[in-house]
């Protein structure tokens, strides 16, 4: 409703929009939020077991087996989720023949993290032009795949003992539990300090980025996030990694000067 | 008039019939009777020791003497009288009364009268053994089931329910209970009210207990794979390889876990630290530049679709 109301209000102004999240990275989102809810809540009451709030959750699971299983749904469908992505990034890259990432690690990077720090400081007066994803976002996507690695597979270990003891000590596996239970403590304090500050505390999104919803974010915060990747694209009139496409909300201003 | 041997025929059946009652119903009136005995008998008993704050010194400890009513009533023995097990208690004052040791001694050797086939497990057992001891002071009977509280063992309020067991033993064997098994996936999936997840008595037994260095153990290093075959799926040998209940310290058994938790523990520390550093320079920069002219700020903050004007 306000987004309507919104748009027929200012019709004057063009609204161009960019895709940054096809359906296929949405869904990827929501199964990786969903489900990382889900873990953690069944997973943290194992840990702080001597809490009382651990308790009542432990009871509303269903008790110490009704945690396991809740758990164990959750890890499952994380799981289908992330090899979902891989299977699609891949498949995509094979069928597109485009094999650039657009997450992998630049110097670029390095350097807009030192002028982002630097401008903080009051030391630059300009901040950087972030690329397709700024080091944050690097950040946060590769480490869902150090957790997956951590926690998923200690997760599996623990899952199947019996497999895990043919070939291990019981030494690894207990590592292993600690080590399952302190990364995911480190995930959770990640994703509820850092990644809710960047989408939802951070003062130009709150009450949040809706990114995550339509997959789309407007020009006037594309050059303020990702004013590089916009330069990017108006010079050479190409989209980033075929992922991004251009649309216009409002039809009365289709024919505006600007971009197609 | 009937003949004399029809006569006598019915006069053997009705004393047959006759007996029979007797026999079938006299046990139960017999039963009637020692359960209001026993009622009569507590009635008595709980006239003083019902009330709350009875209690004496011993060995310069108050002693509590008070016995719920309410707890011993649906407890396994709660139609049983008190001088039952209490057996030296007949008079009053109790010139006979024990205390102490003797008082826990006596009570438990009464246990066997009805329990005959738990006590010859029980005297095998390492608690057993210890016992017979003189001087010796080790898991009683009711160490482990209780006193005036001995439910079964499917009952919630029962010591040895499940998910209390793991207390009740970690009454005596409290370092190994809190500092070892409580940080073990089973000690935590049991404290929380799993089922599943093997509490002490499912790996060491209860009434035939044996410490790990009897080969008759089921925790002896070479039966240990079969123990936990009785969940797991099959008896692995590495299952041995290692201590289920290691301490979590910089030396010994529980070295492996113990770096593994500091380094996670040091990892999230500076991560979260960092990234903490980080917001706030960035608020600290957004908050100079608020109600500037600054270029860089974002003026489209509230123009943004989702943003009622």
């Amino acid at each position: 409703m306000i987004s309507m109301s919104l748009v027929k209000e200012s019709s004057s102004n063009t609204q161009v929009k960019y895709q940054r999240w096809n359906i296929h990275h949405r869904i990827v989102h929501f199964g990786i939020l969903s489900t990382f809810t889900l873990c953690a809540l069944t997973g943290l009451p194992l840990k702080f077991h001597y809490k009382g709030w651990a308790q009542v959750l432990a009871k509303f699971f269903g008790g110490g087996d009704g945690l396991l299983q809740w758990h164990l749904v959750g890890a499952v469908i994380l799981f289908i989720v992330c090899a979902y992505h891989l299977v699609y990034s891949i498949s995509y890259a094979v069928i597109k023949k485009d094999f650039s990432v657009g997450t992998r690690p630049t110097f670029k990077m390095g350097r807009d993290m030192v002028q982002n720090i630097k401008y903080f400081l009051g030391k630059v007066e300009e901040p950087p032009k972030f690329d397709r994803y700024t080091y944050k976002e690097f950040l946060d996507y590769w480490a869902v795949f150090w957790g997956m690695a951590i926690i998923g597979g200690s997760g599996l270990m623990m899952w199947l003992p019996e497999w895990t003891m043919k070939y291990f000590p019981r030494w690894v596996l207990d590592s292993y539990r600690m080590g399952h239970s302190d990364e995911a403590v480190l995930a959770v304090l990640v994703i509820f300090i850092w990644h809710f500050y960047n989408v939802h505390f951070n003062p130009d999104f709150f009450p949040m980025n809706y990114t995550w919803w339509d997959g789309n974010m407007s020009e006037e915060v594309m050059e303020h996030e990702h004013g590089a990747e916009l330069e990017r694209i108006k010079v050479n009139n190409e989209l980033s990694f075929g992922l991004t496409r251009m649309t216009i909300v409002d039809e009365s201003d289709i024919n505006t000067p600007g971009l197609k | 008039m009937c003949p004399k041997n029809r006569r006598t025929l019915l006069a053997m059946v009705l004393t047959i019939i006759i007996y029979l009652t007797f026999l079938i119903f006299g046990s139960a009136v017999y039963a009637e009777d020692s359960l209001a005995k026993a009622a009569r008998i507590n009635e008595g008993c709980l006239r003083c020791h019902g009330a709350q704050g009875l209690k004496t010194k011993f060995d310069g400890n108050t002693v509590s003497l008070y016995v719920d009513e309410e707890k011993y009533k649906v407890s396994m023995h709660g139609t049983m009288a008190c001088t039952y097990c209490h057996t030296n208690i007949s008079d009053y004052p109790h010139t006979k009364a024990l205390t102490g040791k003797a008082l826990v001694d006596q009570v438990n050797s009464e246990c066997r009268r009805c329990h005959q086939d738990v006590t010859s497990l029980y005297k095998t057992s390492i608690h057993g053994q210890l016992n017979k001891k003189k001087g010796q002071l080790n898991a009683y009977c009711s160490d482990c089931h209780g006193i005036h509280n001995i439910y079964k063992k499917e009952d919630l309020k029962a010591t040895i329910y499940h998910s209390n067991v793991i207390k009740t033993c970690g009454k005596c064997h409290e370092e190994i209970y809190e500092k070892a098994y409580m940080e073990s996936f089973h000690g935590k999936s049991v404290f929380l009210g799993g089922k599943k997840a093997a509490s002490c008595v499912s790996c060491h037994g209860s009434h035939t207990i044996l410490g790990p260095a009897n080969p008759a153990s089921t925790v002896y290093k070479d039966n240990i794979p079969e123990t936990c075959a009785k969940c797991h799926l099959y008896p692995l040998e590495n299952f041995k390889e290692g201590k289920e209940h290691f301490f979590l310290e910089p030396k010994g058994d529980g070295a492996p876990m113990f770096w593994t938790l500091m380094f996670f523990t040091w990892l999230t520390i500076i991560v979260v630290t960092t990234l903490i550093i980080h917001m706030e320079l960035e608020l600290y920069r957004k908050l100079k530049n608020a109600g500037t002219t600054d270029v860089n700020r974002r003026k489209d903050v509230n123009t943004d679709k989702n943003y009622p004007v």
